[in-house]
């Protein structure tokens, strides 16, 4: 019987749907808007199937070509790939149904076409158990995401299209050198089988693969100091693609970095130095996002600015602290799509994507503004919104850091919170302000899937505890990478 | 020997074109260069002393005088992509070019690193 | 020029970092793992003679699929990007001369039989799906560049991409039903050194060359409206 809890299903099934929409795409333009959709919902069933057998411990395995790895490509999925594969197809879903009255330039076919592929990229890189296969995957991501940028094809889009161009071919180029260089110190490809070699490697040798992947996915994770792509980039897009990247990209590059730190190279080493890179980028995101006047360039600094936040959390190294780093993941991912999706309907309304020009919107339509608020108070960690939680664990973790630099993060933290509320109140000042302005009339239904979104967010925020508990098993379960490799490697030996 | 120096000789160069020209058709080009210059890197490391090509023949039946495999099929993967990125990097450029009328990197507003 | 210098050093120091990498894995030495596993199971496992491309096609097989993946969405990026409202024929083309005109006719239908020699040949010979397909774009644009008046049909080539890329999925899908594992070996192997042998290989590279032949063509579709249509030059 066939076992619909395979990962490899999250790749092929989207794949079939969007080489069948090609051919139909002369034919029947009308039905292409649904294929995202369809998809997305698709996935999410396979991955109800993949949950089932994840959240009681165990580690689900999809082989191909009949063979153990690590002989053939397999694709692991452990607690923390579930979380981040069901984060990217749940957005995905709520995206796509978004853009289906969204989209109105031509060639709208293409576009939708384009938006599955990233889907399923951002799925694949989430589930693959080979490195030779992230490779591949972040190059259809790369790709995907070059075509969306581009899409409108106005000057803004076009400059900022190229310029992501040049720095995603040069992280792409570096990733592949550094998988080479793995290759040549260990003779295979599956993550697992690396991990089990490189255990007897001396650090000084791993370290130059390392730093040329590392580098390479930064590109793609808005760290410090090649991000200077991203706001230029996720402005120019399409306010649904915008909330894809910011939401869903960046997490997925930064996943991929977790997995190449803990899992394969095991590289403790690196951590102080992550922890600097980290400081640096929350300190540029923030502090830059403060002086925009442009709402999408100030959200795309902002972004910049929660990655580092999560990424510092991260290098602390400990337990508690990689379990608030994902907590933190998913509010970010979470708020800030809904935050682009309704800035979308704004700037749609307003036709400009300036601050100022916004004024009163707020008044005439009240549900968009309430779910920007919310999203908006969420991203800052006000109480009682889940946000607060995520941060006051951040916070508690940090101080676990050892030395000077644990508190000094611990403040910048805090100002850094204190900045970030201060350029949102500014738009929500702007918001509801007492002027009697005419919009244009937009889609009513743009509407219900950031409501639908903030919906799951106020899920999470009555029941914090839940959420915080359940990433803790998470962190426990890739600390243990040994269970990962006797999983996987488990048919061979 | 000659082929890890020549790769990554080939691999600066590109590095250098990226970086320092100012015509976008050179950038590109740039780019092109490092892609081939790792591609040369991931053939030559595959390289094994006194063994041949993998494939089996009326004269090669034996597998352990068979050079690995492996790197080359990453590279037939790798050539692939690289193609295809450059093909829209191109793109990209020829709208530039529509746009502005000119090729300089200086001359377009947004894009001086 | 301090610029340039600082530039030169940093890519000094990388070149500099991985010569010293590569100096302890020194050329031309052994560094194989499941290098040799796939030299010696590839006929015993998928009977093709090409090791290579049992690899690309078989052992990595998800790889590839996500290498025809990435042609495709380059291809959708480019048709985007070029898109245009209103395609009109310039009223004024550059005529190509006598000879190229001839010479294409006469040797357009013989690019095609190579392409398609080089794509059907994959598991026995080096080649295989993505260098035929190449050689078969090669060829519409040689037709591009002699005869301006060309334009192909486009539905109709994403009607053959499209279908080379659902065999692929399909026969992945195919090892999935009846072996529960994608992509595995469900057609006989046949005899070493024969045209039907090799297993999955045949049909997947025959579907692979058609799509990338196809999609090139579409590329250089797209490229070529630069030079011919009305609305190119703004």
């Amino acid at each position: 019987m066939v076992n619909p809890g395979n990962p490899t299903l999250l790749v092929v099934l989207p794949l079939f749907f969007a080489f069948l929409s090609i051919i139909i795409s002369p034919f029947a333009k009308k039905v292409i808007k649904f294929v995202p959709l369809v998809v997305s919902a698709i996935n999410l069933i396979v991955i109800y199937f993949i949950g089932l057998k994840v959240t009681s411990g165990q580690i689900v395995i999809g082989g191909t070509a009949g063979l153990m790895p690590p002989y053939s490509i397999n694709l692991a999925v452990d607690k923390f790939n579930f979380v981040i594969v069901l984060l990217v197809n749940v957005l995905g879903l709520l995206i796509s149904f978004y853009n289906i009255f969204y989209v109105k330039e031509e060639p709208v076919d293409k576009f939708h076409i384009l938006f599955t592929l990233l889907i399923m990229s951002a799925s694949w890189i989430s589930v693959t158990g080979d490195l030779f296969n992230v490779f591949v995957a972040f190059e259809v991501l790369s790709l995907s995401s070059f075509g969306l940028v581009g899409f409108m094809r106005n000057s803004d889009a076009i400059e900022a299209g190229f310029k992501y161009v040049v720095l995603g071919i040069l992280a792409g180029s570096f990733i592949l050198l550094g998988v080479v260089l793995v290759y040549a110190m260990t003779g295979t490809l599956n993550m697992a089988h690396i991990a089990d070699k490189l255990q007897t490697i001396s650090t000084l040798q791993k370290l130059i693969p390392f730093i040329f992947i590392f580098f390479g996915l930064a590109v793609e994770g808005a760290l410090f100091p090649v991000n200077s792509w991203l706001p230029d980039a996720h402005p120019a897009a399409p306010s649904g693609v915008s909330a894809m990247l910011s939401g869903i990209v960046t997490t997925t590059a930064i996943y991929a970095i977790i997995r190449v730190i803990v899992t394969i190279f095991n590289y403790s080493a690196f951590i102080p130095y992550l922890f600097i890179i980290a400081l640096l980028t929350l300190a540029f995101g923030e502090i830059a996002a403060f002086y925009q006047k442009d709402l999408k360039r100030m959200l795309a600094y902002s972004t910049i600015g929660q990655t580092g936040l999560f990424v510092l959390a991260f290098s602390v190294g400990t337990e508690a602290s990689i379990s608030a780093s994902l907590t933190q993941m998913i509010n970010h991912s979470v708020s800030k799509a809904i935050i682009f999706l309704t800035a979308g309907i704004m700037i749609e309304a307003a036709k400009s994507r300036n601050i100022d020009d916004l004024k009163g919107f707020g008044r005439k339509n009240i549900l968009t503004s309430i779910v920007f608020v919310f999203a908006a108070l969420s991203l800052i960690g006000v109480p009682p919104f889940f946000g607060f939680f995520t941060k006051f664990a951040i916070l508690q973790s940090l101080l676990d850091f050892p030395g000077f630099l644990g508190y000094f993060a611990f403040g910048l933290v805090l100002i850094m919170a204190i900045v970030e509320g201060v350029y949102f109140y500014r738009v929500f000042r702007v918001l509801f302000a007492p002027i009697d302005k005419e919009f244009e009339k937009v889609n009513d239904w743009l509407v219900v899937a950031p409501f639908i979104l903030v919906l799951i967010l106020v899920l999470m925020s009555s029941k914090p505890m839940y959420v915080l508990n359940f990433t803790s098993t998470v962190a426990n379960q890739l600390v243990q990478r040994t269970i990962y490799l006797t999983s996987v490697l488990g048919g061979m030996k | 020997m000659i082929f890890y120096v020549s790769a990554l000789l080939i691999i600066g160069i590109g590095i250098y074109a990226i970086i320092i020209k100012k015509n976008l058709i050179k950038i590109i080009i740039g780019l092109d260069l490092i892609e081939t210059g790792i591609n040369l890197l991931i053939v030559s490391i595959g390289y094994i002393n006194g063994k041949t090509a993998p494939i089996f023949s009326k004269g090669v039946m034996n597998a352990s005088r068979m050079v690995d495999s492996v790197p080359q099929a990453l590279t037939l993967t790798s050539i692939v992509i690289g193609a295809s990125e450059l093909a829209l990097a191109a793109a990209f450029v020829v709208l530039l070019y529509r746009k502005y009328g000119t090729l300089d990197v200086r001359k377009i507003r947004s894009l001086r690193w | 020029m301090i610029r340039k210098i600082v530039y030169g050093i940093f890519i000094l120091i990388i070149v500099a970092a991985v010569s010293m990498f590569l100096m302890s894995y020194p050329f031309g030495s052994d560094k194989m793992d499941v290098g040799k596993y796939y030299l010696e199971n590839t006929v015993p496992q998928t009977g093709a003679a090409n090791v290579v491309t049992s690899v690309t096609l078989f052992y990595r097989g998800f790889d590839t699929l996500g290498e025809v993946t990435v042609l495709f969405t380059a291809a959708l990026g480019v048709s985007i990007l070029y898109f245009i409202e209103d395609k009109k024929r310039k009223t004024r083309i550059v005529e190509s001369n006598f000879v190229t005109k001839v010479g294409t006719r006469v040797v357009f239908p013989f690019i095609l039989l190579v392409g398609a020699y080089i794509f059907m040949h994959g598991h026995l010979t080096p080649g295989g799906g993505f260098q035929g397909g190449a050689l078969i774009a090669t060829g519409f644009l040689l037709l591009y560049l002699a005869y301006e008046e060309t334009s192909i049909n486009r539905a109709k080539f994403y009607l053959v991409e499209g279908l080379g890329g659902l065999t692929y999925v399909t026969m992945g899908l195919l090892g999935y039903f009846m072996k529960d594992s994608f992509l595995a070996n469900v057609l006989p192997n046949g005899q070493l050194f024969n045209l039907l042998s090799g297993g999955i290989i045949l049909p997947i590279y025959i579907g692979v060359g058609l799509k990338v032949g196809s999609e090139l063509s579409n590329i250089i579709d797209d490229l070529m409206c630069e030079v011919k249509c009305d609305g190119g030059e703004e």
